[in-house]
């Protein structure tokens, strides 16, 4: 039963009791395939089939439009390929033979971390000044890898986007719009003043005047809180879309908000702080086809075949997601890897089954939008021969937050229609 | 293993129209259990009849156009059941049924079925039977126990509020039977404080929207306070024009039907006070004692200009003393 009269939808959270108990690290034993963002050029890559790579070895040149790419394991180059990613679009992939030996004692593993970093000088946690370590910050928002979870940005290009829109306040999100999975919120909660402390280094790279931690739950609110991070701390409310809901709040405020997520803030202070690149992710298996849920810190580009294998699925899953509930893809081919922006892998026995009906004008999809578009009205206007321009007068405003589709009673996919409109009133073409 | 290919959002709300319908519907028999303690089993009749009137014309609609026949519209249920609760209890079933028939079949169906049409089948059909038969519409039965078959005893004339009203005369009802339906009336739309549980109920779960609702109840009241039928005090008329008759119960289940009302906050609100207004004026110089289904009709053909109206103001604004205020 949903009993509302607020924004947004309240989502029934399913989420198991295993999701509070940290993040799980996992080892790569198999075949990784590494996306290489940009690196369909062979000009870009800096590596050759068959070369042997050592752990966090740069495998792309730097370059201010994609972030660089790392070997998140030791191993061997085998060969490139272009592989369909279901969140990120057409990439080209190396496929990395992880070492045998890579997983040896503990003690071994920290000498060859030590070798790994012997070149330059592990920073230790100091304040040098101001302007050198902004110079700092930037050159590793640049070349240390990091990308949004969210939406899979740069973390040099968000910054530069907050910088130039005029952004006052920077958000740390770990807000997860998905019934299953919380994998930013589990970051944020287990490390929060590492976040806290990326996101101080962000906010000193675009020139934020205020910093903010988001969590979504009362629990992980209190356990941000708990850890005195120094940046204050606020809870969305658990409604979805949890981001543009709370983008709107501070709109409203006249505050224009930008939101880096929680795992880009815990690696931009480890690649500021340690000088380690963004090797790994963290990622939330979960749903009701998974029998060991869990949050698991993975090297990127673990196929999702050996991940669910470490959480005994039942044999009748008939459906795998990755990404949030609202904006995820299906996946079919569980050769894929796990990407930077994957967040969550939900298995379901029971995919949800919808019916759709004709509109029959409720509204709730003007209610729960954070943009104050009328998805009904442009689905009206769609429907007919020639669409009326001034009804698409603010569909440019969608942040594809596909909360209209998931409210709409009768099934339709609003979203869809919106983009759609979006894409006429660009075109101009309304016949 | 088989995966399926499927399409974000995974998730989505749990309501749809199914559920929605469903609530209405609900709502509609809680109206029923009253009536069912004053007249006896007698209502369920007509209830059921209404029923069954709104279901064989879908079928035979669905028949004629060689579509599948969907029987699990609730929607019929809830047209049929409305168009049953604003008739006498003892009315002659085929009346109710005639009613819930002609809204399917010649008011929803022909224009798309659920969701594209333009006037409320339940309130179209009881306009139809009002016009065709408003001897047996307005006949309401005392409150006693009905006979099965045939006519009941009808109220005298101080027993009936609203054809007092008609005349100038000062009904004299008691407050709590007013609220809990003891008075000849409507079958289903006397009992107050039950519609006023059911429309809670409905805007808590977003099925109606309350804005309709309060637009409507504070037009007739505003026209029933200043001016009163009969020579009484402007409250006590106020509250003799709301709690009797099927004026709350049109406020409630029929102006706030999502598919013929506004879609917008503010046209939604102008649509309820134009349909108060409209109400309270066929009250006054109506031909029948009661003209809240006309009221609802001609208020939900203005529907569409209201919100058209509303989308004008949001995207140009509007100029009032030199200043243009517009939504963000």
């Amino acid at each position: 039963m949903v009993w509302s009269l607020r924004r947004g939808i309240r989502q029934e959270k399913h989420r198991p009791r295993s999701l509070k108990q940290g993040i799980i690290p996992l080892k790569a034993e198999k075949t990784l395939l590494v996306p290489l963002y940009g690196g369909e050029e062979s000009r870009v890559r800096r590596v050759q089939p068959g070369e042997h790579v050592r752990r966090g070895e740069a495998l792309t040149q730097p370059s201010p439009e994609v972030p660089v790419s790392f070997a998140p394991v030791s191993g061997r180059i085998v060969e490139f390929r272009a592989v369909e990613l279901p969140l990120d679009g057409t990439a080209m992939c190396a496929v990395l033979e992880p070492d045998p030996e890579e997983q040896g004692d503990s003690k071994k593993k920290k000498d060859k971390r030590k070798e790994l970093f012997s070149g330059e000088k592990r920073r230790k946690p100091q304040s040098p000044p101001e302007e050198s370590r902004k110079e700092t910050v930037e050159k590793a928002a640049e070349q240390m890898g990091i990308v949004d979870e969210f939406d899979g940005m740069p973390l040099q290009t968000l910054l530069e986007n907050f910088r130039r829109g005029g952004g006052k306040v920077l958000v740390c999100c770990g807000l997860d719009d998905d019934p299953y999975g919380d994998s930013s919120g589990a970051v944020l909660r287990e490390m929060p003043r590492e976040a806290a402390r990326g996101l101080q280094l962000a906010a000193l790279a675009c020139g934020a005047e205020k910093t903010l931690l988001a969590a979504t739950s009362f629990y992980g609110w209190r356990k941000v809180r708990m850890a005195q991070t120094g940046v204050p701390v606020t809870s969305a409310g658990g409604r979805t879309p949890a981001k543009g809901l709370m983008a709107r709040r501070l709109r409203q405020k006249k505050k224009k908000a930008g939101f880096i997520g929680a795992q880009a803030c815990v690696a931009l202070c480890r690649a500021v702080e340690e000088g380690v690149p963004a090797l790994d992710t963290v990622i939330t298996v979960s749903g009701d086809g998974v029998w060991r849920a869990g949050n698991f810190r993975v090297p990127l580009g673990m196929s999702l075949e050996e991940v669910l294998s470490r959480c005994a699925l039942y044999p009748d899953v008939s459906l795998v997601y990755v990404g949030d509930a609202l904006s995820g893809k299906a996946v079919t081919d569980l050769s894929l890897p796990v990407t930077a922006r994957t967040r969550c892998v939900t298995v379901l026995r029971n995919p949800p089954v919808h019916r759709e009906f004709s509109c029959i004008g409720c509204g709730r999809c003007t209610s729960v939008c954070v943009r104050g578009i009328y998805p009904w009205l442009v689905h009206d206007a769609l429907n007919r021969d020639t669409v009326d321009p001034m009804v698409l007068w603010n569909v440019n405003r969608c942040t594809g937050c596909k909360a209209c589709t998931a409210a709409c009673p009768a099934g339709i996919d609003l979203a869809e229609e919106v983009a759609r409109a979006a894409a006429i009133r660009k075109s101009g073409d309304f016949d | 293993m088989k995966l399926i290919q499927g399409k974000a959002p995974f998730y989505r709300r749990e309501q749809t129209v199914i559920t929605m319908m469903d609530d209405v519907a609900a709502c509609l028999a809680a109206l029923l259990v009253l009536p069912v303690l004053y007249y006896g089993p007698r209502p369920l009749f007509s209830a059921a009849a209404g029923c069954l009137g709104g279901f064989f014309a879908q079928v035979l609609f669905c028949l004629l156009q060689r579509q599948r026949i969907s029987v699990s519209q609730r929607s019929v249920l809830v047209t049929g059941l409305t168009a049953a609760l604003l008739l006498p209890g003892d009315v002659d079933l085929y009346i109710p049924a005639l009613a819930a028939a002609f809204g399917i079949f010649v008011v929803r169906e022909p224009f798309g079925s659920l969701g594209r049409n333009t006037f409320n089948p339940a309130a179209a059909g009881v306009a139809f039977v009002t016009v065709l038969w408003p001897e047996k519409v307005f006949r309401f039965p005392g409150v006693d126990f009905l006979p099965l078959w045939g006519e009941g005893v009808a109220a005298s004339r101080v027993e009936d509020p609203m054809s007092m009203l008609q005349q100038g005369l000062i009904p004299l009802l008691r407050p709590v039977d007013m609220l809990l339906g003891r008075y000849a009336g409507p079958l289903g739309s006397t009992a107050a404080l039950v519609i006023c549980g059911c429309g809670l109920f409905l805007f808590f779960r977003r099925t109606a929207r309350w804005e309709i609702t309060a637009g409507f109840l504070l037009s007739a009241a505003a026209v029933a306070f200043f001016f009163p039928r009969a020579p009484y005090a402007p409250e006590i008329s106020v509250a003799y024009e709301l709690l009797t008759g099927s004026l709350l119960f049109a406020g409630v289940f029929m102006m706030t039907d999502p598919v013929t009302s506004p879609r917008m906050a503010g046209p939604r609100f102008v649509y309820g006070l134009l349909g108060g207004g409209l109400a309270m004026l066929l009250r006054h110089v109506g031909a029948y004692e009661e003209g809240v289904c006309f009221a609802v009709l001609l208020s939900n053909a203005a529907a569409p200009l209201l919100d058209r109206a509303g989308l004008w103001i949001r995207t140009k604004g509007v100029v009032f003393r030199g200043k243009t205020f517009r939504a963000r």
